[in-house]
């Protein structure tokens, strides 16, 4: 019982990194897209291959995860940048089907519907992590130490303009700030901590598999940021808490799996509106986010 | 020096600015005056590089500046408010004025390297500014509970900040209330500073009588006149715009 509820919070904190990652591009710069979870899966794919294919360990793979989430961020914001508001929601959920669609059928990459086994756990210290309390030591730092960063980040004057452009990309810009050179760091560095998330999730599931990447991850983790409360950081990281937690207390309930996997659905749905209704700026409140 | 040279935009078949050439000396503020329509805001935003133009060039001192993005135009040292209130409603006043200094450039190495102390002496200076302006005891409440006459001024400190040396001020006594009209005049003539230039575009003549050293009077995109505000007043085109008496027609 203990291993399972540790383990639920192991996947909370890689959730909670992936939300306050997504945070960064909602709430602070303003930038609402819908590729979450392709990037999640573009860092969880890259670890596994290079695992599988060149015998990466977990930190070479998560280093290379990083490398390829604020690559593939920084391929996705050119095009994308050029269009704002209902436009990059609509591009940018183009690119998160493309990937997810890459990830289904390269076969002979990423093994197709079938997924990928067998991704080594990592070591630290030459000893393998294979214990679930491990698992949240280890990752709890790691993802303590990038949330950090992102927290340094907002708060240092590259953060005031990613707030400034939220609110008027044409100010910025009479004020002689490169505007669209912001919102791709932006894109760049949300995406290498997604990246990171996925690496962190692939080493640890030890399984990869394209539906754990589609459409609905990105909405899971967008959903976090909002009944999180967006531009907070802290807000988003508790969304991931509820939204995960909340799915695995259902299964207390002394219904069959035939009931169960509906009512999660109607659960879920419920929150989402009852957040809309009741704390529309979420959780934490903050005067983040768009309108 | 700022100097526009036979410029021209077009949008489709409507020539707003035809054929413009004038330019603006260090130290002096020039008024641009001319009815709604006239092209006054075009110009700035060709200036600022908002707009491209159709044709003809403008120059700042001896480079040409045509056709470069707005946020290269304004780093060379081209400062503009705009005509609404355009401050960072969610950002503290402080904040707002902070992130227009160049130093603020975006790059994530030097905003993570610097250091508090150097933050710290950036929110004093932008505290002065804001005294300057009257300011100072709103310097920590956020922009949007600012009234709009304040944050007027809060444009202003930005401009003073980001150490722009020539300020484009596209109707600062819009929307004010006619007692804050004063103090406009009072405003903009503290602005002024050996080797600023400050253009001005202004309804009110009471302003530009009591702030400006010369007048730049455009009417359909065309400059109509130029000279000291006793002589373009003079001029029967002003006359005939502003009062209907039709002085030469």
């Amino acid at each position: 019982m203990t291993t399972y509820i540790v383990g639920v919070l192991v996947v909370v904190v890689i959730f909670g990194l992936l939300a306050v990652s997504l945070d960064l591009l909602i709430g602070y710069t303003g930038l609402f897209t819908i590729v979450h979870g392709a990037l999640f899966g573009m860092g969880a794919y890259t670890s596994a291959i290079l695992a599988k294919s060149l015998g990466f360990g977990f930190w070479g793979g998560s280093l290379a995860a990083m490398v390829a989430g604020g690559l593939i961020s920084l391929l996705i914001a050119i095009p994308s940048l050029r269009v704002s508001g209902h436009y990059l929601v609509l591009a940018s959920f183009g690119v998160q089907e493309v990937l997810h669609a890459l990830y289904l059928n390269l076969d002979g990459i990423t093994g197709g519907p079938a997924g990928m086994r067998g991704i080594p756990r990592p070591r630290l210290f030459g000893t393998e992590i294979t214990s679930n309390t491990s698992y949240l030591m280890l990752y709890s730092v790691l993802s303590a130490l990038v949330i950090l960063f992102i927290l340094v980040l907002v708060r240092s004057p590259f953060g005031l303009l990613l707030k400034a452009i939220r609110e008027d990309e044409l100010v910025p810009q009479a004020l002689g700030k490169p505007v669209v050179a912001l919102k791709i760091k932006a894109f760049m560095v949300s995406g290498a901590a997604a990246g990171f998330a996925g690496a962190m999730y692939a080493h640890y599931i030890t399984f990869v598999s394209p539906e754990t990447f589609d459409v609905h991850a990105s909405i899971l983790i967008l959903s976090m940021v909002l009944i999180g409360g967006m531009g907070t950081l802290w807000g988003p990281f508790l969304g991931a808490v509820v939204l995960v937690v909340l799915p695995e207390a259902l299964r207390f309930l002394p219904l069959d799996s035939a009931t169960l996997g509906p009512l999660r659905q109607v659960v879920y749905g419920m929150v989402l509106m009852v957040f809309c209704f009741v704390r529309p700026r979420g959780l934490a409140g903050g005067r983040g986010g768009i309108e | 020096m700022l100097r526009l040279d036979h410029l021209t935009k077009s949008f489709g078949g409507l020539t707003a600015i035809d054929d413009v050439s004038v330019s603006f000396q260090p130290g002096e503020i020039v008024g641009l005056i001319g009815p709604n329509g006239a092209g006054k805001t075009t110009l700035f935003n060709l200036i600022t590089g908002v707009l491209s133009p159709t044709k003809g060039r403008v120059f700042f001192g001896e480079r040409d500046i045509t056709g470069l993005r707005p946020h290269r135009v304004a780093s060379l040292g081209i400062g503009r408010t705009f005509q609404q209130t355009r401050i960072f409603h969610d950002l503290k006043v402080v904040d707002n004025v902070v992130l227009a200094r160049p130093e603020v450039n975006g790059g994530l190495t030097r905003a993570l390297c610097t250091p508090p102390s150097v933050r710290r002496a950036w929110a004093e200076e932008a505290t002065a500014h804001l005294a300057f302006l009257g300011l100072a005891d709103r310097a920590q409440e956020y922009g949007g509970d600012l009234s709009y006459a304040e944050q007027k001024l809060v444009m202003f400190a930005c401009l003073m900040a980001s150490g722009a040396t020539t300020l484009l001020l596209d109707e600062p006594t819009a929307g004010l209330d006619p007692t804050s009209h004063l103090g406009m005049i009072d405003t903009v003539t503290r602005l002024r500073r050996p080797g600023t230039t400050i253009v001005l575009i202004e309804h009110n003549l009471d302003i530009v009588r009591g702030c400006c050293d010369r007048v730049v009077f455009l009417a359909e995109g065309v400059v109509k006149a130029v000279g000291t505000t006793d002589e373009v007043e003079r001029s029967p085109e002003l006359r005939d715009l502003y009062f209907g008496t039709g002085g030469a027609k």
